[in-house]
């Protein structure tokens, strides 16, 4: 059974994805800020982030670099309401983008896509 | 004789027989006399002469020479004891021996034998005699010294009174009554070159300058005569006639001798001094006639300021009386309470200084100033300056003329109001030295209708106002900077000058008139005489004058745009050709300004035109913001939208897990509702409301936002409070829009507080604001958020939509208000609004809303 990290500041969506994926058969952890996630990072290690750019405080973008430079083989999937970030170069270095929507399919699939290629059973 | 009784009769007995002699000196002894005895004549003589005796006891025969009768004689043949009485006494008693020895200047003869009390009686009768003889001798003889005494003297006298009258210089003469010369000393004759005996017993008027006797000579001496007064006669030319070209000092006076009233005249010979005096005072008429004439004024004052002299110069320049107004200048100039007075008086230095005041004949003329001190002798105080003052306005007046043109271009260059334009070109040619006319005025030619029309005259309108405009000016010395200082304070107003002109307009077809031919020749004319000049119309010697002018066009790129009058009508200084060059120099320079000015009023007009088009451009720009504001929503919205999305499509996914359904659908009710409330707040600020002013009152609506919130957060724990100021006025302003704010600002504060604390809602008066302040001590606002936190979009909130800082920020903005924040990260957040006390109803809202919507975008 993998384990994911969800980062969001929106306390309704967390709780949307905590549901969704739990119900894919993944153990789902939630942090509603980066600073939340990393000191999570200390203790634990996921097999896969699930990362909102927009949040207050340290953003996505700003997690992202702390979080690969801590561990340069985490698998992270940005997620936002914004597809503008997809052309900060910063983005490049997740291994999957995937636009905020109400219909969860493209998210599942991704999240089971990376998690292969680094073959990590679901 | 006082010592008659009192010591014995002195007597000298002469006798060769030494046993009758010792008995004769016993027996007289015995009778009280003071008997000394010797024994041969000679002795008895020389005792005689050495010491005083009152009588002589002789005895006729004696031993050796001289006998009795020899000594006898001899004593009274001399004139010294010729009163001494002579007693012989002998034994040869015959006739013919008392007949010798009476012969012989005996004065008693006794015959021996005697009887002793005989003898005693006639020795005593006789010393008596002798004692009286010999004190009226004695007397005689001191009384004949003392006088010969005397007359050496009286001898030393004379010689020294001689001496005296014939070293001295002075010639003297002594006349009678008749004016006869008594007396002349060597001086004298030798001034008159005559012996003493031309002179003697001759007439006074005989030898003296003919009218003398009866002028002022013969005055003096009849009053010599007369009273016995003595007289001078000082400086006399040409006393006698031998010596005309002498000049003498005569003294009179009245000496009387032997009871009869003489003449004494000494004549003193001052005819170098009279001479040197001459040259003295040639020299300093010479002097004088310098002082005067040179082109500094020069005066004499002491301590206390008074003018003890002064030059002619001076009193040109400042007047010769007290009560004319130049020497209240010159006075008020050196102060009494000022330095100057230490430094001359006290230290005894020199003192420089340079003023500017007016003239008696008004004009404003620089001084320069040396004031030296005098002192009269080594030590002593001084009481008295010399004040060297120097017309130095030609160098100040050139100084001022280059700095004017100067200053001038800075002046003009910051002038562009047309009205004040003129004003200052006016000020600067009638204040100060540079060309200070009494009167300018200036014609400006209008584009439209071609006629040349008075704008602007500087200078006073009757000469007492001149007069007193000018004491002021001296005393207050204001340069031309503080006019134009002063004249941008002052609001602009009509100079009493120009009402009187301001109704003139030539028309620039009629050349005779000199405005307009100056204009139309482009070149300066000087008019000297009005009165009697072809140039001048009688229009304008009604209208301004027949003081001299001149009269200067102002010509920018090649065209006149007017021209400019001066006169100086009240000191009727003359225009000399340099005032002319000057201002017309000047003239150039204002013109360009004018033409500045000019251009400047049509760049307004275009910038006025410019502005409409920007408005227009403004409203396009909205319509853009309006299009980001809408991209923005859609990012924003997208979070909701998903959670929606999402936990509806969980709840299809599940419909009979009831408990999840119920939870989800709760969760999408929330997030719909978050939904509309962003929306209504997108709404708010898209489209907003032109505020409605109503009076009201401010603390009511407070008061009310206050009761909205009071229990919801009291449930929060957190204490809230009012402190209004009821002595607020009412004032006008939007209600609802007003409410919103609070609802916005108090909603913050308590979002800001989710472990309680406390909030204050405050109203009080600050100037001409009404201030509505909302405080909290909740977590404040982080810097890096407070620049931007009243730009739409901007929040710390997680689902806050950063539009409630922005339209509270609009509304304010919209009421003519004020907000800002004060805010310490952790300890609480304070907000105040400033809303006008008094609003001015007439104030065009018309654009606000466009250029505040551009405002509110902009941080976007």
């Amino acid at each position: 059974m993998a384990k994911l990290l969800v980062v969001d500041d929106d306390k309704n969506l967390r709780t949307l994805y905590e549901q969704e994926l739990g119900d894919e058969g993944f153990s789902v952890t939630l942090a509603s800020s980066g600073p939340e996630a990393l000191d999570f990072l200390k203790s634990d290690r996921p097999d896969l982030i699930i990362l909102d750019i927009s949040m207050p405080g340290m953003d996505g973008i700003e997690a992202l670099g702390k979080i690969l430079a801590k561990d340069k083989s985490m698998p992270v999937i940005l997620n936002t309401a914004y597809s503008t970030y997809k052309d900060n170069f910063m983005t490049w270095s997740a291994d999957a983008y995937v636009v905020k929507s109400g219909d969860l399919t493209e998210l599942k699939a991704k999240v089971k896509e990376v998690l292969k290629s680094r073959g990590i059973e679901p | 004789m006082p010592e008659a009784d009192a010591t014995p009769s002195r007597v000298l007995v002469i006798e060769d027989d030494q046993d009758v002699a010792r008995a004769e000196e016993k027996l007289l002894a015995a009778g009280g006399f003071l008997p000394k005895a010797v024994h041969n004549g000679a002795e008895g003589l020389k005792l005689l002469q050495s010491e005083p005796f009152d009588l002589l006891i002789l005895d006729v025969d004696l031993k050796g020479e001289p006998n009795g009768l020899a000594i006898a004689r001899e004593v009274k043949k001399s004139p010294h004891l010729a009163w001494l009485p002579i007693m012989f006494v002998t034994g040869q008693v015959s006739p013919e021996v008392v007949q010798q020895v009476f012969e012989a200047g005996g004065d008693e003869f006794v015959g021996k034998p005697y009887r002793p009390e005989e003898l005693l009686v006639r020795a005593r009768v006789l010393a008596r005699k002798g004692r009286e003889e010999r004190w009226l001798v004695e007397r005689a003889r001191k009384l004949a010294e003392k006088i010969a005494e005397r007359d050496d003297e009286l001898d030393d006298l004379r010689r020294f009174a001689q001496d005296i009258v014939s070293s001295l210089p002075s010639a003297i003469m002594v006349l009678d009554a008749q004016r006869q010369v008594l007396f002349v000393n060597a001086p004298l004759l030798d001034w008159l070159k005559s012996e003493r005996r031309e002179v003697l017993n001759r007439k006074l008027d005989e030898f003296v300058r003919e009218g003398l006797p009866q002028g002022a000579l013969g005055e003096a001496l009849n009053t010599a005569m007369q009273s016995g007064q003595p007289c001078r006669l000082r400086r006399l030319a040409g006393l006698f006639r031998a010596r005309s070209e002498r000049v003498s000092d005569l003294t009179v006076a009245a000496i009387d001798y032997a009871g009869e009233r003489q003449v004494l005249v000494v004549i003193e010979d001052v005819t170098d001094q009279a001479r040197a005096e001459a040259a003295v005072a040639r020299e300093r008429a010479k002097l004088n006639d310098i002082v005067n004439a040179m082109n500094a004024a020069l005066c004499l004052i002491d301590r206390g300021r008074t003018i003890l002299w002064k030059n002619r110069t001076f009193d040109l320049w400042f007047g010769d009386s007290f009560g004319q107004p130049g020497l209240q200048a010159f006075l008020s100039k050196i102060p009494e309470k000022d330095d100057w007075l230490d430094t001359v008086f006290g230290a005894g230095r020199v003192h420089h200084v340079t003023w500017s005041v007016f003239t008696v004949h008004g004009q404003r003329r620089y001084f320069a100033n040396i004031i030296a001190p005098i002192q009269a002798d080594e030590g002593q105080p001084i009481t008295q300056a010399l004040v060297l003052t120097q017309d130095v306005t030609d160098q100040e007046t050139r100084v001022e003329q280059l700095s004017l043109l100067r200053e001038l271009s800075q002046f003009l260059q910051q002038t562009l109001d047309s009205e004040r334009l003129n004003h200052v070109i006016l000020l600067c040619v009638t204040a100060g030295h540079a060309l200070g006319f009494n009167r300018a005025f200036l014609f400006k030619r209008s584009r439209d209708t071609q006629r040349l029309e008075a704008k602007m005259a500087v200078g006073p309108t009757s000469r007492e106002e001149a007069f007193r405009i000018w004491a002021e000016i001296s005393s207050h010395g204001r340069t031309l900077h503080e006019l134009v200082q002063e004249l941008d304070r002052q609001p602009s107003r009509e100079t009493p000058l120009y009402s009187m002109v301001k109704h003139l307009s030539y028309s620039m077809d009629d050349p005779s008139e000199i405005v307009v031919r100056t204009a139309l020749e482009k070149k300066a004319q000087v008019v000297n005489a009005p009165g009697r000049d072809d140039r001048v119309t009688d229009h304008y010697r009604r209208t301004f004058g027949q003081s001299e002018f001149v009269a200067v066009p102002l010509v920018a790129k090649g065209t006149v745009v007017g021209i400019i009058l001066a006169d100086n009508l009240y000191s009727g200084r003359a225009i000399s050709e340099d005032h002319v060059k000057v201002l017309s120099l000047f003239a150039s320079q204002a013109a360009l300004a004018m033409e500045n000015a000019e251009t400047y009023a049509e760049l307004r007009k275009s910038m006025s035109e410019l502005r409409m088009a920007q408005e227009k451009m403004v409203h396009g720009e909205k319509l853009a913001a309006v299009g980001k504001m809408a991209a923005h929503v859609a990012h924003e919205i997208r979070n909701p939208l998903a959670t929606i999305g999402g936990f509806a499509r969980a709840v299809l996914k599940r419909p009979d897990q009831l408990e999840r359904v119920k939870r989800n659908v709760g969760i999408i009710a929330e997030e719909a509702g978050r939904l509309e409330n962003m929306l209504k707040g997108v709404m708010d600020f898209a489209r907003p409301a032109v505020p409605v002013f109503k009076p009201a009152d401010l603390n009511a609506v407070v008061e009310k936002a206050f009761r909205a919130h009071a229990e919801p957060l009291a449930g929060r724990r957190i204490h809230a409070h009012l402190d209004l100021d009821h002595s607020l006025p009412e004032l006008a302003f939007d209600e609802s829009q007003l409410l919103q704010v609070l609802h916005n600002l108090i909603r913050n504060a308590g979002d800001s507080m989710p472990q309680g604390g406390a909030m204050v809602l405050k109203t009080s008066r600050e100037g001409d604001l009404a201030m509505v302040v909302v405080q909290d001590t909740g977590c404040g606002i982080p810097p890096e958020v407070r620049d931007r936190m009243f730009s739409p979009f901007v929040t710390t909130k997680p689902d806050g939509t950063g539009l409630g800082l922005a339209v509270t920020k609009k509304i304010v903005d919209d009421h003519g208000g004020t907000i800002r924040c004060e805010s310490t990260p952790g300890q609480g957040t304070t907000f105040l609004i400033g809303l006008p006390l008094h609003r001015r109803l007439t104030e065009a809202w018309g654009a606000a809303p466009l250029a505040e919507a551009r405002e509110g975008t902009s941080g976007v």
